[in-house]
């Protein structure tokens, strides 16, 4: 006869839980000088070791997503396109629910959207670091951008900034904005 | 009291007609007495009144094909009016799957899920047409249509006592045939016996030794079972509302235009079932009737209190609750049964993959954004060969 049983003890699992690669001592918030990361710049300071006290060049504290968040969306703004914030995106990707992309933005009548993406650099409320299973290649962010432009939605995928990458990112969107004009799409 | 959140989906019935005779079906006698399209679209003023920014809508009966038309007037009256505010999708048998029909759902961007047993042995058992023939050459006839369509169609079964021993070459069937996602579950209201459970649990130990050497080998397979459960180790548990929050953010339309809280309530949408109701599209949400059913869902499972897997396991699921023991809040034996016989089995097949350092494994589970990610890889970077099942 079939019963239901509490289980008092449960040791199987030997595969980390929630987030696998753990805070590099003494890196929260002293990260990179790049603008925007690069396989290149991540490589480099992988050589680093993340040590605080060995010498990690010139790092910069990097740009919160409510910071990088607010700035696209006032360049948009500014540009007359209004976001509605936090959209699910559905693909088609077998499971009827796994296959979508949550955009930080989406303006539904012109099919335009972001995307604030992490290179690598995971960013929480209290710690940052970097995990290279979040990493996004600079071959597959092109085509994640392109994917999907062909007939729209039209996605900007923004990458990680660092604190002082205002211009830099307003520059991106504008840029974003300016192209989707010469095409005629906006 | 729990104050309703706004609805994020819904399962629109569209009839109870089909074209198969399942052993298995929940749905009552097949009448044919479709939705009407001022129904259907006084449920989807409804839905957009109720919620808020989104809303998915999944066709679901009977056989939603055989109301093929109703379907796409539902879908052009929504664009017209709502633009892109409705995501559609629905589950279908495969048999009336036409290159007509695929146009209209390429067009209008709304996904199936596929309903097949795995091989033709377990599949023609349980699903047959009326006329008692098996309808899995049927489906076949269609795959090359359905995959062009859309490569990552998920194929979803039903494992029954009697299909019990054929699981593991059921699913195997569906990878071979190039299925990338499949999902079984079982069919909990069935008579389930101590001795099924021994046959299951070596066929999902069969299953894992073949899972493992597909993701070391780089293949991108994907299987509910396993993947269920890992996840809510390497990611999160399940939280309250998670994947079933009925009569909350998620509701059933039925036919007559009453609404339910989850489709397996809707049986045959008669007197006799009007009690499961929680109000009609016409004159609204009955309220009382409603937080009722999210309470009942809510409430913490007492017989469950204490267990180290709660939170992993499938107690969550009201309607499966419900179906099983006629209470939303408790939970049948089946499935704590299932759920210590499988958990274990999901996480040695994990522990496996972590060991061997399995960069797909690492991907697949841990980063947020592999199933875009993945598409695009699979779409337009990879040679096309590579991410074949087999």
């Amino acid at each position: 006869m079939l019963r239901i049983k509490k289980v008092k003890n449960y040791m199987v699992p030997k595969y980390p839980q929630g987030v696998y690669l753990k805070k590099p001592p003494g890196l929260a918030g002293r990260l990179m000088s790049a603008t925007v990361l690069t396989s290149a710049g991540i490589v480099a300071l992988q050589g680093c070791k993340y040590d605080q006290t060995g010498g990690v060049p010139a790092v910069q504290k990097s740009m919160t997503e409510t910071d990088a968040r607010d700035i696209v969306e006032k360049v948009f703004a500014e540009n007359d396109i209004q976001m509605t914030q936090d959209i699910l995106l559905y693909f088609s990707h077998g499971n009827i629910d796994s296959a979508q992309l949550n955009l930080d933005g989406f303006n539904d009548s012109l099919k335009i959207g972001y995307e604030y993406a992490y290179d690598g650099w995971v960013i929480n409320s209290d710690e940052e670091y970097y995990d290279p299973e979040e990493e996004i290649p600079d071959s597959l962010a092109f085509e994640i951008e392109q994917a999907l432009g062909n007939e729209g939605p039209y996605i900007k995928l923004v990458r990680h900034v660092t604190e002082d990458g205002e211009s830099h990112l307003s520059s991106l969107i504008q840029d974003f904005i300016d192209q989707l004009r010469e095409q005629g799409i906006i | 009291m729990i104050t309703p959140a706004p609805i994020q989906s819904a399962a629109l019935f569209l009839t109870q007609n089909c074209n198969l005779r399942c052993a298995y079906c929940y749905t009552g006698e097949k009448k044919n007495l479709p939705m009407t399209l001022e129904t259907a679209q006084q449920a989807i003023d409804f839905l957009h009144e109720h919620s808020e920014k989104q809303c998915n809508i999944t066709f679901l009966g009977g056989e939603p094909l055989l109301e093929f038309k109703l379907l796409c007037n539902i879908a052009r009256y929504s664009r017209d009016k709502y633009g892109r505010y409705f995501n559609f999708r629905l589950s279908t048998n495969g048999t009336l799957l036409t290159k007509k029909v695929l146009s209209f759902f390429r067009e209008h961007r709304i996904y199936f899920a596929l309903s097949i047993d795995g091989n033709r042995k377990q599949h023609d058992s349980q699903r047959k047409f009326a006329n008692n023939r098996g309808s899995y050459d049927t489906i076949m006839d269609n795959l090359d249509d359905i995959f062009e369509f859309n490569p990552y169609t998920m194929a979803v079964s039903v494992i029954t006592p009697e299909t019990v021993n054929h699981v593991s070459a059921g699913a195997k069937s569906l990878f071979a045939e190039g299925f990338r996602y499949v999902l079984q579950t079982l069919d909990y209201s069935a008579d389930w016996k101590k001795e099924h459970l021994k046959t299951l649990k070596e066929q999902y130990t069969i299953l894992a030794e073949y899972y493992y050497h597909k993701l070391m080998d780089g293949k991108k397979i994907h299987y509910g079972p396993f993947d269920e459960r890992i996840r809510t180790w390497a990611q999160k548990p399940y939280q309250k509302g998670d994947l079933c929050d009925i009569a909350n953010t998620h509701i059933a339309v039925a036919p007559s235009g009453r609404l339910y809280p989850c489709v397996q309530f809707i049986g045959e949408d008669r007197a006799k079932w009007k009690d499961n109701s929680i109000g009609d599209v016409f004159s609204g949400f009955d309220n009382d009737r409603r937080i009722s059913y999210i309470e009942d869902n809510y409430r913490e499972k007492q017989s469950c209190k204490g267990c180290a897997l709660d939170g992993r396991c499938a107690n969550f699921c009201g309607c499966v609750n419900w179906q099983a023991t006629g209470n939303v809040d408790q939970v049948p034996p089946i499935i704590c049964e299932h759920e210590r016989m499988l958990m274990p089995i999901a996480d040695r097949l994990a522990n496996r993959l972590w060991k061997r350092n399995s960069s797909l494994f690492k991907r697949k589970f841990y980063q947020k954004i592999f199933p875009f990610s993945s598409y695009i890889e699979d779409c337009l970077l990879a040679d096309g060969g590579s991410n074949a099942a087999d």
